[in-house]
């Protein structure tokens, strides 16, 4: 009887999982459709309007379009956020600290500098880097983001405290984050006071967080108003 | 131990004593017969003793009658003695030919006769029938006689032979008592044991159904309790016994199927509250724009009023169009997703009541009959549920009716377990290719904007009958019209599961 409840369940999971795939497929096409094509529509009105647009009605068009791109990121990043666990699985052993490089080196912004510390350089630590990357990634992006300063300083501190575990510390000088805010700040499309500023969907930190539980790791956070922020993750290296 | 090896032992416990009985009892037999030989033997001995002690005494009496009185008859006494002497010793020697010691005895007693035969009884019988013949023959004879009797060398001669066979007789009824003992004492030992062996064989027999009896009931009694937890989804078990045997096993795989069942659930329970939060966020987080954008539209609408471009007019219109599609079809997404995860009160309804309240929520067009079963049929079950099932599918047949006398019918079997319902209606009917796809989220057969459906209706509907357990599929002819069956479980799916389950423990 036991196999039976456990294959009512497995069948349950199975149905919720095809549920869940259901969904990323409808927002992922139904949903994009009716998007793009008012997002063409309003291109066409414009274009049918020709020069002697009124203004208001320029600035409304402009913002129609705003929406209708915030509705397709949204959506992007439900589908990216519904990927987790079925894309980016290719394990090796790699270089942390040189993602880290990598991710600094990319970055192009004058006013930002990130700083890394390692305590050991070219230790090989098998995972799933293109997630570690996204992570990391994700989480420069917010520190960016969540700043008031002129120059943006980003810290990120990478340690092993045991052989099948890294440390990572990422710190900015940013805004900081209010206590009530602390336990939203992983949901999906939560984007504090920064939407509009910024135009961003909020999914970022919801999407690394996905990524931690599923490589069975923990990210914590600490942080207070002006003081700036600091996200710690407990990565585990994957056994293949 | 391992419960079988436990009724093994037991039960060969019981049938080793009670063949070990058997065989005492068949020892026993065996011991008896050969006792009762022995002492018929040694009776036999005793008898012979007594018969040569006879014909000994016998022979004697006759020898002194004839010294006594010369009557030769006497002598017929002497020799019929000697004679039965003869028969009764050999007789004697054979029946004692085991025992070297009455051999030893034997061969004395024949050799004190023959001495007293020969020595005394011959010459003196001689010496008395020429008593008569000379003086010298009556000196002879005075001087035997005197030597025998006088001197009692003849009486010396025979009690020692009667010595040596009281000695024989004496130790044979010795032997013979001592037998009749043993066979006595034996006898009782064998009673006394074969009581024993009895009374342990049904002591170890209770003791084993007892104690195994209770240990299985017990466990098995705490198995069903974990297994109707289980069931009722409490998975915080954990059966724990030092008895190492089958039963323990059973218990490991329970507590292993717990803790896996409890993973599932978990899973399952995530996997629900991340839908849940999708759900949300799809309402929520995407509704928002979505009504902006829906209000940016009406603005520049109203800003633009007074251009009269025909085109710019209905591209505007086709945008709120879409805006409102899209609101449909969140809507509708939020429904699918909201089945079966919110917890509904059963009630004991009427099917008749429900379909009587679809038919009067329902505008109904003049030109299409409903209608309805006349048999009462009640169930308890999620009201709303069948509620929603029903007004979707009667719905669905008056929506698409093409015909102009339209009708649809409900038809209501009870079955065993379940309800099987059938809704048919006479319109345009269903292609075979589409029979699969029509219970897909966003599926409609007819183009999106001839009607006004997002085509969620019936995937919503096969999600709330699969979650009750029941089936949904349909016959349909094109032109002709369609019939949808479904069955609604009269319980719930887990709920039949747990009571099979209960009986089959």
């Amino acid at each position: 009887m036991q196999s039976n409840t456990e294959a009512f369940y497995q069948e349950q999971l199975k149905r919720v999982t095809n549920e869940f795939e259901d969904f990323v497929y409808i927002v992922s096409h139904d949903l994009k459709a009716p998007i793009r094509a008012i997002n063409n529509l309003s291109v066409w009105i414009e274009e049918d309007l020709g020069d002697n647009i009124p203004e208001d009605v320029k600035d409304n068009l402009r913002l129609l379009r705003d929406r209708t791109e915030r509705m397709e990121k949204m959506m992007n990043a439900i589908l990216q956020l519904s990927r987790v666990g079925r894309y980016d699985l290719d394990i090796k052993p790699v270089d942390l600290g040189q993602i880290l490089d990598e991710i600094k080196a990319a970055n192009t912004a004058e006013h930002v500098s990130i700083h890394i510390h390692q305590d050991a350089h070219n230790q090989l630590f098998n995972t799933y880097f293109k997630k570690f990357k996204t992570v990391i990634e994700e989480l420069v992006k917010n520190a960016v983001i969540h700043n008031d300063k002129e120059a943006v300083e980003i810290t990120i501190t990478l340690h092993y405290p045991e052989n099948n575990l890294a440390e990572i510390l990422v710190s900015d000088n940013g805004s900081g984050i209010s206590a009530q805010a602390l336990d939203k700040v992983f949901d999906i499309f939560y984007t504090g006071k920064s939407k509009d500023r910024h135009n961003t969907v909020g999914a970022g930190l919801a999407i690394s967080k996905k990524i931690i539980d599923f490589i069975g790791g923990s990210i914590t956070l600490e942080s207070s108003e002006n003081s700036g922020t600091k996200f710690l993750i407990k990565w585990p290296a994957s056994t293949n | 131990m391992k419960l079988i090896t436990k009724i093994y032992v037991s039960v060969g416990l019981i049938l080793i004593t009670f063949v070990s009985s058997t065989i005492i009892y068949f020892q026993q037999n065996r011991n008896v017969i050969t006792t009762f030989n022995q002492t018929l033997q040694s009776a036999e001995i005793i008898k012979s003793t007594l018969n040569i002690y006879r014909a000994v005494i016998n022979a004697q009496v006759g020898l002194r009658g004839y010294l006594l009185t010369s009557n030769e008859n006497f002598l017929d006494s002497f020799y019929e003695g000697q004679a039965d002497y003869l028969i009764e010793i050999n007789l004697l020697k054979k029946r004692c030919k085991d025992n070297p010691n009455y051999l030893k005895t034997i061969k004395e007693i024949e050799i004190e006769f023959l001495n007293w035969n020969s020595n005394i009884s011959e010459p003196i019988i001689e010496a008395k029938r020429n008593f008569n013949s000379s003086p010298e023959s009556r000196i002879a004879y005075d001087k035997l006689y005197d030597s025998a009797y006088n001197k009692q060398t003849a009486k010396i001669s025979i009690d020692k032979i009667k010595g040596k066979l009281k000695n024989i007789e004496k130790s044979e009824i010795g032997y013979k008592n001592q037998l009749v003992n043993e066979l006595q004492n034996s006898l009782e030992f064998t009673d006394l044991l074969g009581l024993a062996l009895t009374i342990f064989a049904l002591i170890i027999g209770i003791i084993t159904t007892i104690v195994l009896g209770k240990t299985i009931t017990r466990r098995i009694n705490s198995m069903k309790k974990v297994a109707r937890n289980l069931a009722q989804e409490n998975f915080e078990v954990n059966l724990t016994d030092n008895y190492h045997d089958e039963l323990s096993g059973l218990e490991a795989s329970m507590n292993v199927m717990a803790k896996k069942l409890q993973k599932s659930f978990m899973r399952l329970n995530k996997m629900n509250q991340e839908l849940d939060q999708f759900a949300y966020v799809v309402s929520h987080d995407l509704k928002a724009p979505l009504r902006a954008i829906n209000n940016l539209a009406e603005w520049i609408k109203e800003d633009i009023g007074e251009v009269e471009d025909p085109e710019i007019k209905q591209n505007l219109d086709l945008m709120r169009g879409r805006v409102h599609r899209m609101e449909n079809l969140i809507n509708g997404i939020l429904e699918y997703a909201r089945v079966g995860r919110k917890k509904l009160d059963k009630v004991t309804i009427n099917v008749q009541d429900i379909l009587l309240e679809i038919v009067d929520s329902l505008a109904i067009p003049s030109h299409i009959q409903v209608i309805l079963p006349e048999t009462n049929v009640l169930l308890t079950t999620e009201k709303i549920l069948l509620q929603q099932v029903l007004a979707n599918l009667i719905g669905n047949g008056i929506k698409y009716n093409d015909k102009p006398a339209g009708v649809v019918q409900v038809a209501i079997q009870e079955k065993a377990k379940e309800v099987e319902i059938a809704v048919s209606d006479n319109g345009p009917g269903i292609p075979q290719e589409f029979h699969s796809r029509i219970f897909g989220v966003f599926q409609t057969i007819e183009a999106r904007d001839t009607k006004e459906s997002t085509g969620i209706g019936l995937a919503i509907v096969k999600k709330i009958i699969e979650d009750k357990g029941g089936k949904i599929w349909l016959d349909s002819e094109v032109g002709v019209g369609t019939t949808f069956y479904f069955t609604w479980p009269v319980k719930s799916s887990t709920e039949v599961e747990l009571l099979s389950n209960s009986y089959a423990i």
